[in-house]
């Protein structure tokens, strides 16, 4: 094996004066070390579940940091709450001639609250490591100890890009009633051997090569997307914070939280009555659901609160009514309570957030989850309901939610559904301009824009019917993708509160500098309302798959007026293309001396794609692109 | 809009109004009328309003820790809409050490939320149980909570009290915030003895005052040895007890109807912008005795940092350098930057700002790490160890704010580097950047640092020199079916450091991969980079080429990489003041041959200014023969520009953005 190690001949004449060393010099293979920025020399994680009561995690690591770029390993940040205590802690830091530079205990940690919320349990044991002079190896050490059997660290041996790894290890050993469970990629099985009633796991990978990280890989686990080695592991039966479970089916994961929500609905028939009248007599079902939805948005606020069970457990639904405030949780049971109450059966809903949110292994049922939505079904369909939120339409998912695995609890047990998926043909954004061009290159134009489905999201278009005029009018100056220009009238089409809601907004705007004008002619990139530059296909080839995961389409209308005694010497070609990937369609029509109309459509379908056909992806993006950044130009005969 | 401190601070002390003594805002005197306010009269877009604040400052004697003082705090909200309700959620962070034991305490928190209810005033309080208290870190706790029974049109208020030992600077009173508030009072009681430099500082707004004597007796515990009483070394001595009467001073100051602070693109210093009040303690003078003076003129701060064992103390430790400077030869220049690059080389920065060390000098050395302090006293120890004049500059970064230009205060500096003098040149030198000699890096680029100097220090212009060189040279032929570019781009200072730092970040490939980036739509085929010669200037050349749809049609932008090709000032107005780190200077000369038979139209030559030279844009553009030569120029020379100088700047760069997209049309002659 070539091992030559550029640091072990820097050694050179010094062997015999580093008497004080006290870890071996380091050595690491090329094929490990080049174009990382950091080299995990050596990573054990030894998990240890002793009872279904108590469990404990001794990890030890040795990472060399080359450079800058590996300041991510100078910050050590130790979770603890009440279930999780941190034992102890070493950070010791060496030259790579194996001399010791610096060390660190617990003491030296900084306490620090995890603090986004209102209020949490959570806090970090934090140190930050300042030494700049690279390159030099870091040395980890630490124990936690916990209150119960839930939590299983998963082994990720090379967690960040352009690091090598030469050896990561993972051990487990459990003496439990039923095993846990474990999910490998890009991993062998483990060895297993059995002691004293122990049964041991144990996982191993030596040498792993640097790699560049992709972005927009499918979000699922699959071999093909990932880097490098996972393995996922979950309890079976578990004890958390006195509480029995056992999440080895999505069934009994459900229960458990089934379990944790009984009792909690303490509405009084007080209480109820204030919501009742709010709710005309003999109305449907679903303008009842959509009451009920209204009176919650209208009615409480979204607070953190994160304490002690609490971080699993809704409040009590006559908590929440009283103080008019909660977390995901709480607000949704309180939702839920509502509905129970005018008959309405409702199911409360695990489910991952946001709009890259990573999916849930089907038949590996863990906790994978950081929020709960409401699940109402219908005679004829599903409504799903976002109780954190004052503004959200009744129904809406969007990114946050929509087209992802979801666990219901239903009937006191857990079920895996889908949550509904939004079409390119529902996720429209439609626009028309009429604008006017001077011949100094100044023009005024008057801009509609409608969304529909995701397409509300859109810069956060959205969020802005909360906003100030002042705001809003911000929102213009920083997201139509034009040069200087002044707002003369602008008006926000409201949002619709249903399922795919619509909205948009029709402004007209006075441009100084909207085509660059010279001597007789005017240069006019008429697209540029539009684009798509924020598709970057920056990356020449890809070795993983890329996912298109929210599909669109975009038509836009321009006509086109230019000053008497111009006429075209330029006009924009007519294109069309349709391929894998999506459609592109670009038509210019003259309508009269001076005045021409534009049209363009593109549509970018949902889709998996493979590194092979990256390059073909890219060339149709680039292509649309281009044809969007083209200009005509028109000539002054006067 | 911003004044300079200095007026807003003589203007505070001109507004004499009368206020009127009985305060509106009463802890639980909520009015009907505040319940059914529909929005805000003087701002109506809001979400929510401060209805009003109030503050109470007064000094009490402690038998233990001697002087505090307490400041009882009371804020009434309105929530006028949904998104208003985050208002509802509410955290006080106070400083309160781990370890040591000055701190401050909050005590006496009582919150209520009132909502009219059929005409009625509901009241509905804060249970103690829902006051959540957290160590934030090793220095920092908090109270946090959450009001409860919020709706829109509630009226929130909570009270307390801060009770705190550091009197040589008490809290900072803002009248302003990010909600518009309606009133804003504050009423301090500061005992005689204690002289306090007092600054009206941020936007400007109007604040009535009135200011009367009171009687205040306060028993003091005190030490019969000792010269004075007080905070200062307390403890020595027999222990005495007495009675301290004081004519102490009260004013009273009320803000009306102010607007909410704008949070705008390009703000440098957002800490200056908020209206608010703060204090400073001057000096002490006790009964019968002279005054002691605490805090004061720049030129006691010069001394006193001059004295100071962390800072002055530490500019003769230069013994560590003796034998590198005997190994130092050529001019004094040569020497200077020779000590520097050394220093730089061997220094790795731990990332904390401060302008204090406790170890520059040899133990710094050793250490081989260290604070910006901790470098650059020892750079400055080594130059006068090597006999070259060197003074340090403290001054506070980027973001950190501006400094006090009357009021010095050691809490407003975060930052020192050297000044090197030779022959009456003046070199700045940072060795905790990687920066080259001479040059600062950008985040210590803030207004004017302070020259420490014995006898007498002075404010020098951190900004002096501060520019962006840039000269791009462009060949452009056109041939049968396509146009061929060579491009030499040549930077100097700021981006010229950037360019090289780029380049050995990124690789030669990504760097190629990032020029031919910012040459959009244009194929590369060649491409060199000039090795780096002082890092300060960096060089590369580049041929590119474009296909010629039309080849007896072509528009050619003959301006592009290195100038604005969009305006980044795109807000019609603006409220704070317009921060550009350096000056630029960037020149593009660009010759264009062409074939026979073309025949060009050209952009018209063209000047733009400025007023008060602040900055010029010159296109200048003509044809001899085959060949049309340009050269265009971008000068600024400001660097600081008003709201009111504001206009003119967005249209400078409107008309220079255009001009550089302006077009040259070649057509072919049949």
């Amino acid at each position: 094996m070539k091992t030559v190690s550029l640091f072990l001949l820097a050694l050179g004449g010094l062997l015999f004066s580093a008497v004080a060393q006290n870890m071996p010099p380091v050595v690491v293979p090329d094929s490990v070390k080049a174009n990382a920025h950091s080299v995990v020399l050596y990573d054990s994680t030894h998990m240890v579940v002793n009872n279904l009561q108590n469990s404990k995690m001794h990890c030890y690591s040795r990472v060399l940091l080359k450079n800058k770029k590996a300041s991510d390993h100078q910050e050590i940040a130790l979770y603890y709450d009440d279930f999780t205590e941190v034992k102890s802690a070493e950070v010791t830091l060496y030259s790579l001639l194996g001399q010791k530079l610096k060390s660190y205990k617990l003491k030296d940690f900084q306490d620090v609250s995890a603090n986004t919320a209102m209020a949490t349990d959570g806090r970090y044991k934090l140190l930050e490591v300042n030494l700049q002079n690279y390159p030099y190896v870091l040395e980890l050490k630490y124990d936690t100890e916990f209150r119960g059997s839930l939590f299983y660290p998963s082994w990720r041996p090379q967690p960040s890009e352009e690091q090598g790894v030469q050896r990561s290890v993972y051990v487990l050993d459990f003496n439990l009633p039923s095993a846990p469970r474990y999910k490998a990629f890009l991993a062998d099985e483990p060895q297993v051997t059995e002691q004293n009633g122990f049964t041991q796991w144990k996982w191993e990978a030596t040498n792993l090569k640097p790699y560049k990280w992709e972005g927009r890989r499918p979000r699922n686990y699959s071999e093909e997307s990932l880097f490098a080695p996972m393995v996922l592991l979950a309890p079976t039966q578990f004890e958390y914070k006195g509480r029995q479970g056992d999440f080895s089916s999505w069934e009994s994961f459900g229960a458990f939280f089934h379990f944790l929500n009984q009792d909690r609905n303490t509405l009084t028939e007080a209480q109820l009555a204030e919501v009742k009248s709010t709710i005309p007599e003999n109305a449907s079902f679903e303008s009842k659901v959509r009451a009920v939805y209204d009176y919650m948005q209208a009615n409480t606020r979204y607070v953190s609160i994160q304490l002690g069970i609490g971080g699993w457990q809704p409040f009590e639904s006559g908590y929440v009514h009283e103080k008019k405030y909660g977390d995901c949780k709480a607000l949704t049971f309180y939702t839920k309570s509502l509905l129970e109450a005018l008959g309405i059966p409702s199911y409360y809903t695990l489910i991952n957030s946001g709009a890259f949110a990573q999916e849930v292994i089907p038949e590996f049922s863990d906790d994978y989850f950081d929020h709960v939505i409401l699940t109402v079904p219908t005679e004829t369909d599903t409504l799903w309901l976002e109780c954190t939120s004052q503004t959200s339409p009744f129904g809406y998912m969007g990114t946050f939610t929509s087209d992802r695995h979801a666990v219901i609890i239903k009937d006191g047990k857990g079920e895996l559904i889908r949550t509904r998926q939004y079409t390119a043909q529902e996720n429209q954004q439609r626009t028309t301009v009429e604008v006017s061009i001077n011949n100094n290159g100044s023009a005024t134009a008057k801009i509609n824009r409608q969304f529909s489905g995701l397409e509300v999201e859109n810069d956060g278009f959205q969020w802005l019917f909360d906003e100030t005029d002042e705001k809003k009018k911000e929102w213009f100056f920083k997201n139509l993708e034009l040069e200087s220009f002044t707002v003369d009238r602008f008006e926000l089409l409201p949002l619709t509160d249903e399922i795919v809601p619509k909205g948009g907004y029709e402004v007209e705007i006075t441009m100084p500098l909207a085509a660059s004008a010279s001597a007789n002619r005017i240069f006019f990139d008429p697209l540029k309302f539009t684009g798509i530059d924020y598709l970057n296909v920056k990356e020449k080839e890809r070795s993983k798959p890329l996912e298109i995961r929210y599909p669109f389409t975009q038509t836009d209308s321009l006509l086109i007026t230019f000053e008497q005694g111009n006429s075209p010497e330029n006009l924009l070609k007519d294109v069309e293309m349709a391929t894998d990937f999506g459609i592109y369609k670009r038509f210019t029509q003259p309508i009269e001396e001076g005045k021409d109309l534009v049209k363009r459509e593109f549509v970018l379908h949902k889709g998996v794609y493979s590194p092979k056909q990256y390059d073909d992806f890219r060339n149709f993006i680039k292509d649309v692109q281009k044809y969007d950044r083209q200009k005509m130009v028109m000539v002054n005969k006067s | 809009m911003k004044k300079s401190m200095l007026s807003v601070l003589l203007a505070l002390f001109c507004v004499g109004h009368s206020v009127a003594q009985k305060t509106p805002i009463k802890f639980g005197k909520v009015t009907e009328e505040e319940l059914a306010l529909k929005e805000c009269s003087f701002y109506p877009q809001a979400d929510a309003m401060v209805l009003g604040k109030s503050g109470r400052l007064h000094f009490i004697y402690h038998q233990e820790k001697g002087w505090q003082y307490e400041l009882e705090v009371t804020v009434r909200k309105k929530i006028f809409t949904a998104k208003g309700k985050e208002e509802a959620d509410i955290k006080i962070s106070y400083y309160s050490p781990i370890k040591g034991s000055n701190r401050e305490e909050i005590s006496g928190l009582k919150a209520v939320t009132y909502n009219l209810v059929d005409g009625k005033i509901e009241k509905v309080k804060l249970p103690n149980s829902e006051e959540h208290e957290t160590q934030l870190n090793d220095f920092y706790r908090s109270i946090s909570f959450a009001m409860p029974a919020v709706t829109e049109g509630s009226v929130i208020e909570y009270t307390y009290t801060s009770k705190s030992d550091f009197i040589s600077n008490l809290a900072t009173w803002h009248f302003q915030s990010d909600l518009p508030v309606a009133y804003s009072e504050f009423r301090y009681t500061i005992p005689q003895f204690f002289n306090y430099q007092i600054s009206q500082l941020g936007s400007y707004i109007e604040i009535e005052s009135e200011e009367k004597k009171v009687p205040e007796t306060f028993m003091l515990i005190w030490h019969e040895e000792q010269a004075g009483i007080g905070n200062f070394d307390r403890n020595k001595g027999t222990r005495r007890t007495s009675e301290l009467k004081s004519e102490s001073n009260r004013r009273y100051m009320v803000a009306k109807n102010v607007l909410p602070f704008k949070d705008e693109p390009f703000m440098t210093n957002k800490v200056d912008v908020p209206a608010r009040l703060e204090f400073q303690l001057m000096s002490i003078q006790y009964p019968n005795e002279g005054p002691k003076t605490i805090a004061g003129s720049y030129e006691r701060f010069n001394n006193e940092l001059l004295e100071s064992e962390r800072f002055g103390f530490r500019l003769d430790k230069g013994n560590f350098a003796k034998e590198f400077i005997e190994t130092l030869s050529g001019t004094e220049t040569e020497k200077a930057a020779q000590i520097f690059y050394w220093l730089q080389k061997h220094f790795s920065w731990n990332e904390t700002h401060t302008m204090f060390s406790d170890l520059a000098g040899k133990q710094a050395f050793n250490k081989k790490e260290g604070t910006v302090a901790d470098i650059n006293l020892s750079l400055i120890s080594a130059y006068h160890e090597a006999g070259i004049t060197a003074f340090p500059v403290i001054l506070s970064t980027r973001g950190h704010g501006m400094v006090h230009p009357v009021f010095p205060n050691f809490s407003e500096y975060n930052y020192v580097v050297a000044l090197v003098v030779i022959d009456g040149n003046m070199f700045f030198a940072d060795a905790s950047a990687d920066m080259p000699f001479g040059m600062l890096p950008t985040k210590c680029l803030n207004g004017n640092g302070w020259l420490v100097k014995p006898g007498q220090g002075q404010w020098v212009n951190l900004k002096q020199g501060a520019v962006v060189e840039e000269t791009i040279f462009s060949q452009v032929e056109i041939k049968e079916d396509e146009v061929v570019k060579k491009v030499s781009v040549k930077k100097d200072g700021y981006t010229g450091i950037a360019l090289n730092k780029s380049f050995v970040e990124k690789g030669e490939d990504e760097f190629k991969t990032s020029i031919k980036e910012s040459f959009n739509d244009w194929e590369l085929a060649e491409f060199s980079f000039e090795a780096i010669k002082n890092r300060k200037e960096g060089q590369f050349a580049a041929t590119f080429s474009k296909e010629l749809d039309d080849p007896d049609l072509i528009y050619l932008q003959p301006v592009g990489y290195g100038f604005f090709d969009e305006n980044p000032f795109q807000q019609e107005k603006r409220f704070s003041q317009v921060d550009f780190a350096h000056g630029y200077a960037i020149k593009g000369i660009t010759q264009i041959t062409l074939p026979e038979g073309y025949k060009a139209e050209l952009p018209e030559s063209t000047m733009l200014k400025l007023p008060k030279s602040g900055g010029t844009y010159l296109y200048n553009i003509s044809q001899v023969g085959n060949t049309i030569s340009l050269m265009v120029q971008f000068k600024l020379e400001q660097k600081t520009f008003t709201p009111e100088e504001y206009t003119f700047l967005k249209e400078f760069f409107d008309r220079m953005v255009k001009k550089n997209k302006e077009v040259i049309v070649l057509k072919k002659q049949s």
